[in-house]
């Protein structure tokens, strides 16, 4: 028998979810990350005040919600996305490259920039494959960043292998909480670990 | 494998701000020169701006649906010839002036019932027709 690739929920049930998922604190989530994606994957600089080319995100998100609930709306695909939150990423995800793929080919000139763009960190053709060369110049610029011993440490297992918590405890000898500390001041690191790989051409 | 570890880091930001990692989403912020609570007020005002929207959609489908309900009723009154439901209707339809307003009732469709009903008041008349069922 041929498993079944997607269930939709009732408008019942989206109502309910987004009654339960919607805060402001999950409002600020979307916000940030849409303007992560359009930084990571468009190289694109949001403005607050102006938007993109005159697109404000809070439209957009309040559309996409809205249509989840429109006749003839957008479906949530329970198989999928059991998460509510999840098709709501994914959705915001679409969107977000269509905006941009749609401004873009506006212009002449940057018609093919989409392709351009969507040359992602996948793209085998980045010359420099050299993993342990790029983790040593993570560790450094983690350190440069006032990263202690245990953030450098604990910075392959959390990130690259997303090892468990209490496996790391467990293995290094120490509390989860103490983990779980760990792991917060090295997350206040990460973003800038980022920007500072960009800025020397890793990545993009 | 480079790559492999430049999209690690970009697969956890991304799925930290997902999930909710507020250090991960307020340092992204900071490093890239946004005002974390301007971001702040605006998600607040948005988010009551969506609430609003949300419910008065939610208010106009529940009103959709109360209205099918009791044209139903009086759709059922008409085609088994119950007195009670089906003369309250024609004291709706007295009151207005309909332009179906001298047809027989069992020729009335389920939109023109909904017309008839529509701006009166659906939740009181669906009690008054349960009373008059008890």
């Amino acid at each position: 028998m041929e498993e079944k690739t997607q269930i939709l929920a009732t408008k019942q049930e989206i109502l309910q979810a987004i009654e339960t998922v919607i805060t402001p604190k999950f409002y600020k989530r979307l916000i940030a990350y849409s303007i992560y994606r359009l930084k990571n994957r468009f190289d694109i600089k949001y403005d607050t005040n102006r938007g993109f080319r005159g697109i404000m995100l809070e439209d957009l998100i309040n559309d996409l919600i809205v249509s989840f609930i429109s006749e003839k709306g957008r479906n949530w695909n329970k198989i999928k996305f059991p998460d509510f939150e999840k098709q709501i990423f994914s959705s915001l995800d679409s969107l977000i490259y269509n905006m941009v793929k749609k401004e873009l080919e506006k212009t002449i000139k940057t018609k093919t920039s989409i392709e351009k763009y969507n040359v992602s960190v996948n793209d085998d053709s980045i010359e420099n494959d050299d993993y342990e060369e790029l983790l040593d110049i993570c560790i450094s610029h983690l350190k440069a960043l006032g990263a202690s011993d245990d953030e450098i440490l604990l910075f392959e297992p959390i990130l690259i292998e997303k090892t468990k918590r209490s496996v790391i405890a467990e293995e290094y000898g120490i509390s989860v909480k103490e983990v779980t500390n760990i792991k917060k001041r090295l997350d206040r690191k990460i973003p800038a670990l980022q920007n500072l790989l960009k800025s020397i051409n890793y990545g993009k | 494998m480079a790559n492999k570890l430049i999209n690690k880091i970009d697969e956890y930001i991304a799925n930290s701000i997902m999930e909710g990692n507020i250090e991960i989403i307020d340092t992204f912020l900071e490093e890239n020169n946004y005002n974390i609570s301007e971001i702040e007020k605006l998600s607040e005002k948005n988010y009551k701006k969506l609430s609003f929207k949300i419910k008065g959609i939610i208010n106009a489908q529940k009103d959709e649906i109360l209205l099918e309900k009791v044209a139903n009723i009086f759709q059922e009154a008409i085609n088994k010839n119950i007195e009670k439901p089906i003369s309250f209707l024609k004291n709706l339809l007295a009151n207005r002036d309909y332009a179906f307003h001298y047809r027989n009732l069992e020729n009335l469709s389920r939109n023109e019932i909904k017309e008839i009903i529509k701006d009166h008041n659906l939740l009181e008349i669906l009690e008054k027709l349960d009373e008059d069922e008890e």
